[in-house]
């Protein structure tokens, strides 16, 4: 069963990394998440319920670490160069488009700078793709509490959006901005 | 009608809501314009912010996280907890590691570089259908890493090339932290895999994972050349890999 059980956790890697990247804003940091989850998941195989999915429990460590590395630390998260950096050279292939590439980039930044809460919900429903009500399961509070959350983050970053694109729509800075917090 | 809350627009924008419910609102945003721009930021939102943390899903995990999973030890009790065994490495995987670049095999080339040894971890040519790697290109989707045998593999991207065959990028590793990771493509060849070509990426480095994207160039992946000659076209959409493995890539002759 655990060998299954590791199997499983292989092929989520890619969803478990979307997601810790999404909450901290760095790969690099978004790896340790996911590494200490993978952990902390096997030491405590026995607290698994076969049958639940896996990807739920996984996705609460990690966003449980998370929290608790940001309370420890009591720092504000900050965007990191070189998760920048690494995102251009994907984009690049995939939106081919300047444009896109400085869009996404504010994208990122404006949802580092949601509250944890939303951010949470934000990175469960858009970004993984649950339905509302698997996002309230996975962080155990109500659907409503989820819906008015992510309502709230979406326009705020909608509007932050609007107004990156209504003044200075493309240019360098973004970068620099981005690497001097 | 009064303005639907916020909430429920969003559920509008992200097809959660029942029929009814939907038609309703429908009914409604098509008199009220400032009501329609919300459902647009949301559907903008949606798309955007998921677009900005894709890159994970597009590349294959850091080898590190792989062994994490395979080897730390599950509690004393837990059925199953000692770690697997590791596969031998390779023999060649010395030798990769001491070469800083990418080793491009391609076409002719190829075959000379890589395809006399068998202890190489990829041939190229026609894979047999039985063969491990063949039925996990046969059947994993973009992005979902899988363990063959001893090794991962994650497929990147399904395209055509210039004769409109279905082409898999992938790339697979060995759980080994130390073997090297492999970027290939495979094409179908009659009703079998065929290994177009590979690269062969350093491994090891202080930080493993992306450790193959030098930052700024062009040339960063190693299989452009390659894309380049098989006339790739553009990644197919999901739906379209999702038939073509429903539909055991037979293609249909009718044409």
């Amino acid at each position: 069963m655990a060998e299954d059980i590791r199997q499983e956790m292989v092929a989520l890697l890619p969803r478990l990394r979307r997601f810790a990247y999404s909450l901290s804003g760095s790969m690099d940091e978004a790896d340790d998440l996911v590494q200490a989850a993978c952990e902390r998941a096997l030491a405590r195989l026995r607290q698994y319920e076969p049958g639940t999915q896996l990807a739920s429990w996984m996705f609460r460590l990690i966003q449980t670490i998370w929290i608790d590395r940001m309370r420890y630390e009591g720092r504000r998260r900050k965007v990191s160069g070189d998760g920048v950096m690494e995102t251009i050279a994907f984009d690049a292939r995939i939106h081919e488009q300047a444009e896109a590439r400085g869009l996404l980039e504010i994208v990122r930044r404006e949802v580092s700078r949601l509250s944890e809460d939303q951010r949470s919900v934000l990175a469960l429903v858009v970004v993984e793709g649950m339905s509302y009500q698997q996002a309230a399961d996975t962080l155990g509070v109500k659907i409503g509490t989820i819906m008015s959350r992510l309502a709230r983050a979406r326009l705020k970053l909608a509007a932050a959006i609007d107004a990156r694109e209504a003044g200075n729509p493309y240019r360098k800075e973004t970068r620099n901005e981005a690497t001097s917090r | 009608m009064k303005r639907p809350h916020d909430e429920i627009l969003m559920a509008y924008a992200d097809g959660a809501l029942t029929p009814e419910k939907a038609g309703e609102v429908e009914r409604f945003l098509q008199a009220d314009n400032e009501a329609r721009k919300i459902v647009e930021a949301f559907r903008r939102t949606r798309e955007l912010a998921r677009a900005a943390f894709d890159a994970p899903m597009r590349e294959a995990p850091p080898r590190r996280l792989v062994d994490t999973i395979m080897t730390s030890p599950a509690p004393a009790g837990a059925r199953g907890s000692a770690p697997p065994r590791r596969m031998p490495r390779w023999p060649m995987a010395r030798m990769v590691m001491a070469a800083s670049v990418a080793v491009i095999a391609g076409l002719g080339l190829g075959l000379f570089l890589l395809g006399r040894d068998e202890e190489s971890p990829i041939a190229l040519g026609k894979l047999s259908t039985d063969d491990a790697l063949s039925a996990a290109l046969t059947r994993l989707a973009s992005g979902t890493p899988d363990m063959a045998e001893a090794r991962v593999i994650t497929v990147l991207t399904t395209f055509r090339d210039a004769a409109h065959r279905p082409c898999r990028e992938f790339e697979m590793s060995d759980t080994s932290p130390t073997a090297p990771r492999i970027m290939a493509v495979a094409c179908r060849d009659g009703s079998a895999w065929r290994i177009e070509g590979a690269a062969w990426l350093r491994a090891g480095g202080a930080n493993n994972g992306g450790d193959f994207a030098p930052a700024g160039s062009e040339g960063a992946d190693p299989l452009a050349g390659l894309l380049k000659r098989l006339g790739a076209e553009a990644t197919l959409a999901p739906e379209e890999e999702a038939a073509l493995i429903a539909g055991d890539w037979q293609e249909k002759t009718g044409e």
